[in-house]
């Protein structure tokens, strides 16, 4: 018991000894140390600038490639453009009543003589 | 904020503010953990030059996590300590074991040691006698008895269970008391 108890303060009074040694860093040490946290947040900082430029530039890279590139893109917009342009225009040569389209059991008639010049296309035919 | 409330901001904050920009927030971990770290490392190592370049490694490690770093879970000292720790494991397997003329020799000038110079040969004794532990154990009783830490936080650092630790710690004195007892007599230790 007091063999043990001797090792034990023995040891604790080397334990102390080391732990009262600690060497601080030195002057360049600590200066890489900072020299690196200061790289590391410019890194950081650089990066996160150019993803917030970045966001329109992805946008539209995501819809050309949903597109398949630019000549789908002009294709829709023309459609869109045509389609705007139906929508707005003067509707008359158009049938503008059900009434106009008669459809009964054997024949189909298509009647649009709102517009004299599409006479000929009266139609008759059996379904 | 004022430099004296962030002196006593946790280091956990201190590393969101990192993360966030802030400049001070690095001075002011580099001077509350680079020391500690540089510590562990030399006592773990032995070997002050290579104890400098595992603390700018673990402290770059540091830098470069703060951005994920999840508050709440682990403190940053015990973070530390584990990067450390696993740092100079690596080096001291890449070594291949220390023989004592490796370790750099420590001056000790005088023939007769006084109070100062006893507490020294003390030390570099100590020092000896744990690289020539098993690293695990030396790392474990280093924690323990150098660091003061407490058993479940050795056990978080070395990722094993507490019984482990106890364990580890128990083995490591056991043969640094056969080491030192036998040092004693031949340096003439005065107690």
């Amino acid at each position: 018991m007091t063999e043990n108890k001797d090792k034990s303060d023995l040891l604790a009074t080397h334990f102390k000894a080391l732990r009262d040694r600690a060497e601080g860093p030195d002057e360049a040490l600590l200066a890489r140390v900072l020299a690196d946290a200061d790289a590391v947040q410019a890194a950081t900082a650089a990066a996160t600038a150019q993803r917030a430029r970045a966001p329109d530039e992805n946008l539209l890279a995501r819809f050309l490639g949903v597109m398949d590139g630019w000549p789908a893109a002009a294709g829709l917009v023309t459609a869109g453009v045509a389609g705007l342009w139906i929508g707005v225009s003067d509707p008359g040569g158009l049938v503008t009543s059900s009434q106009d389209m008669l459809f009964s059991q054997g024949t189909t008639n298509l009647s649009l003589d709102s517009d004299p010049a599409l006479e000929f296309l009266e139609l008759d035919g059996g379904l | 904020m004022p430099f004296d409330d962030l002196d006593s901001t946790p280091a956990e904050a201190l590393l969101e503010r990192f993360a966030s920009g802030d400049p001070t927030a690095s001075r002011i971990l580099t001077t509350r953990l680079l020391p500690r770290v540089l510590a562990h490392a030399q006592r773990l190592l032995g070997h002050p030059a290579e104890a400098e370049d595992v603390a700018q490694e673990a402290m770059l490690r540091l830098w470069k996590i703060a951005p994920d770093w999840r508050q709440g879970e682990a403190k940053v000292t015990t973070w530390l300590y584990r990067v450390t720790g696993n740092l100079c494991i690596d080096r001291l397997r890449r070594r291949g074991g220390v023989g004592l003329d490796e370790v750099p020799e420590l001056e000790d000038e005088r023939p007769g040691p006084a109070d100062g110079m006893q507490a020294k040969a003390r030390a570099d004794a100590l020092q000896t006698a744990l690289t020539h532990l098993p690293a695990r154990q030396a790392q474990a009783v280093i924690l323990r008895h150098i660091e003061e830490l407490g058993n479940p936080e050795i056990a978080e650092i070395m990722d094993i269970s507490v019984e482990a630790v106890e364990s580890l710690v128990a083995r490591g004195k056991r043969s640094l008391a056969e080491k030192l007892a036998g040092q004693r007599e031949a340096l003439g230790y005065q107690e």
